[in-house]
């Protein structure tokens, strides 16, 4: 018999090769605009970063866990009106701002999560998509909260370093570091235990209570991680707009999220982020030419859908593994994770 | 009731309308004891194990593992304390690797899955207990594969390696036989002789021979009613047995 092998470690250069290229890659982007003198699309550049990390939240619960959340939009909208209204009210600094609204977001999952996590499948759908429709209707509804006009914020808040965000570059870096770090947080819990389990939730959550682990807790765990993530997505959103409104609770934006998560690869750490800058992208450049975009970004979605179901990773795995010459290894360990059958 | 049995089950019921699927059962299962549980199809079998294991609670009656009530405990609560269950349709966890498999099991028992920052792969201890599990199994030189590339004895095997993982006291084994060849029988009724070392093991198999030689004593369900109960030898002179279950197969 074998002698027990030890788990095979990643060469340490390997795996820091996808980070460091993505973060070479959007600390460049801006430089890259500013040099074309398209420096106005940085904030857009912002927004993508921003949706895509509230996308990737989705994609944590949706892609690890098995949950089918169809009202991500209500945790994004709680983070988003939390800042906007502590900075009604005079708090403009930015680390108050965002611990809130990632506190808001995550009690509110608490709550829906308690009662929404005792259903499965369909219910489960239906039951998040309820909930984040009465939160719209309630936001809608009340003065306050700026009635169905929204917030405006006179300016973005300050990092308390004396400086207000004015310049939408100085914005960009705040939004690239809090994504980068989200990314890696998230990393990192998928692989512990806890993100064993999140795994093995997908796979069989009766089989998971089955030798002997509170399926609802870990559940209820991951789905307030997740929301935390949204809200903190959220508290940049209104902060790169200097506008909120309670479109962003609508059902509409739950199912753009979900959109870009499947863009991108269902199950791929960074799929959001993926999802996010091709369908954002895809729209400012149809924009240009026609008023039909969504037209063709349909037709877009519908391809990508039917030819790669592992979604833009998906491809992006397949291509690599064909330009990489066939005597090499099996061309298995692309994607960082695994992506679903 | 006698006090030494680990598990006691006392007028369990469960009703799907007006079918009552189990009819005013009550089993006992002594330590280190094979208990097989035979009856035709459609005898409420499963029904049964799945009211034993927790995942579905009986409309009325009481269960009693080591002398303790677990009547109301959830499913996870009542692995925690060792009343572990295998399933008859194999439920791995598809997308992860047998050692991942294993080592969840194992976590589960040791109770602390919730670390969050430190690496799964980093826990050698973890690893290496699972890969002993893997080896102990047969299953060593599989540790990398996905569970979904294994063949179905395989998958059947790392089945029972999950439930052997949970540190069972009493396992009920659910067909563990489902399926396999006849090499491959052998190699699952050799751990099921292994895992009776530590565990009681209440067994249903259909195949008769496996169940006479296995087991030290039997309980016959029909419609839903335990019909005998006793040694391998009476079971098998038994005339309410032999008409209503042995004599379709054994006349």
């Amino acid at each position: 018999m074998k002698t027990p092998t030890p788990v095979p470690h990643w060469p340490v250069t390997r795996q820091c090769l996808p980070w460091i290229f993505a973060i070479a890659v959007g600390v460049s982007a801006p430089w890259v605009l500013i040099a074309f003198d398209s420096g106005f699309y940085i904030s857009l550049l912002s927004k993508m970063l921003i949706l895509g990390l509230a996308a990737c939240s989705l994609n944590f619960i949706l892609g690890y866990g098995g949950l089918i959340s169809f009202g991500h939009a209500a945790y994004l909208g709680a983070g988003a009106y939390t800042t906007a209204m502590l900075m009604g009210a005079g708090v403009t600094n930015a680390w108050a701002c965002l611990g809130a609204s990632i506190a808001v977001s995550g009690g509110l999952a608490l709550l829906i999560g308690l009662v929404s996590l005792r259903t499965r499948g369909v219910y489960f759908i239906m039951i998040t998509l309820a909930f984040a429709q009465m939160m719209f209707y309630l936001i809608n509804s009340i003065k306050s909260f700026g009635g169905d006009e929204g917030i405006n914020l006179a300016q973005r808040f300050t990092l308390g370093l004396g400086e207000h965000l004015k310049k939408d570059l100085q914005f960009y870096w705040l939004v690239l570091f809090t994504v980068c770090a989200s990314l890696f947080l998230m990393n990192r819990l998928l692989r512990s235990k806890f993100g064993r389990v999140l795994q093995a939730l997908k796979d069989d959550d009766t089989r998971v209570e089955s030798i002997g682990i509170n399926a609802f807790q870990y559940k209820l765990v991951a789905f307030t991680l997740s929301a935390m993530l949204a809200g903190l997505a959220g508290a940049l959103l209104v902060n790169q707009q200097k506008y909120v409104g309670p479109n962003v609770l609508h059902w509409m934006e739950s199912g753009l999220l979900m959109i870009m998560v499947i863009l991108g690869g269902v199950g791929t750490l960074s799929c959001g982020i993926w999802g996010a800058i091709t369908l954002l992208g895809l729209e400012t450049i149809l924009a240009q030419y026609t008023t039909h975009g969504a037209f063709y970004v349909g037709w877009f979605l519908l391809s990508v859908v039917l030819l790669t179901p592992q979604g833009l990773s998906g491809l992006w795995a397949k291509a690599s593994a064909s330009l990489r010459l066939k005597p090499g290894p099996p061309p298995q360990a692309q994607t960082p994770k695994k992506g679903s059958p | 009731m006698k006090p030494s049995a680990i598990l006691q089950a006392h007028d369990l019921v469960k009703r799907y309308g007006e079918l009552l699927a189990t009819n005013h059962v009550s089993l006992e299962v002594y330590p280190h004891e094979i208990h097989a549980l035979i009856g035709p199809n459609g005898a409420g079998k499963t029904t049964l194990v799945t009211q034993l294991s927790g995942q579905l609670q009986s409309d009325s009656g009481e269960l009693f593992f080591e002398g303790q009530q677990v009547t109301h405990l959830s499913m996870h609560e009542r692995v925690q304390k060792g009343l572990v269950r295998s399933y008859q349709i194999t439920r791995l966890f598809k997308s992860m690797t047998c050692l991942d498999n294993i080592a969840l099991a194992l976590q589960a028992k040791r109770g602390h899955s919730f670390s969050f920052w430190r690496p799964a792969k980093e826990d050698r201890a973890l690893n290496d207990q699972a890969q002993a599990i893997l080896s102990d199994i047969g299953l060593a030189h599989r540790h990398s594969e996905l569970a979904q590339t294994l063949s179905h004895a395989e998958q059947r095997i790392l089945e029972l390696g999950l439930a052997l993982a949970t540190q069972p006291k009493l396992i009920l084994l659910d067909e563990p036989m489902a399926g396999t060849g006849a090499q491959e029988s052998e190699r699952i009724i050799a751990l099921i002789e292994r895992l009776n070392k530590t565990a009681a093991i209440l067994l249903i198999e259909h195949d008769m021979d496996t169940v006479f030689r296995l087991a030290h004593r039997l309980s016959v369900l029909v419609n839903g009613q335990i019909i005998a109960s006793g040694t391998p030898q009476s079971i098998r002179q038994d005339p309410a047995v032999i008409q209503a279950y042995l004599g379709d197969e054994h006349a």
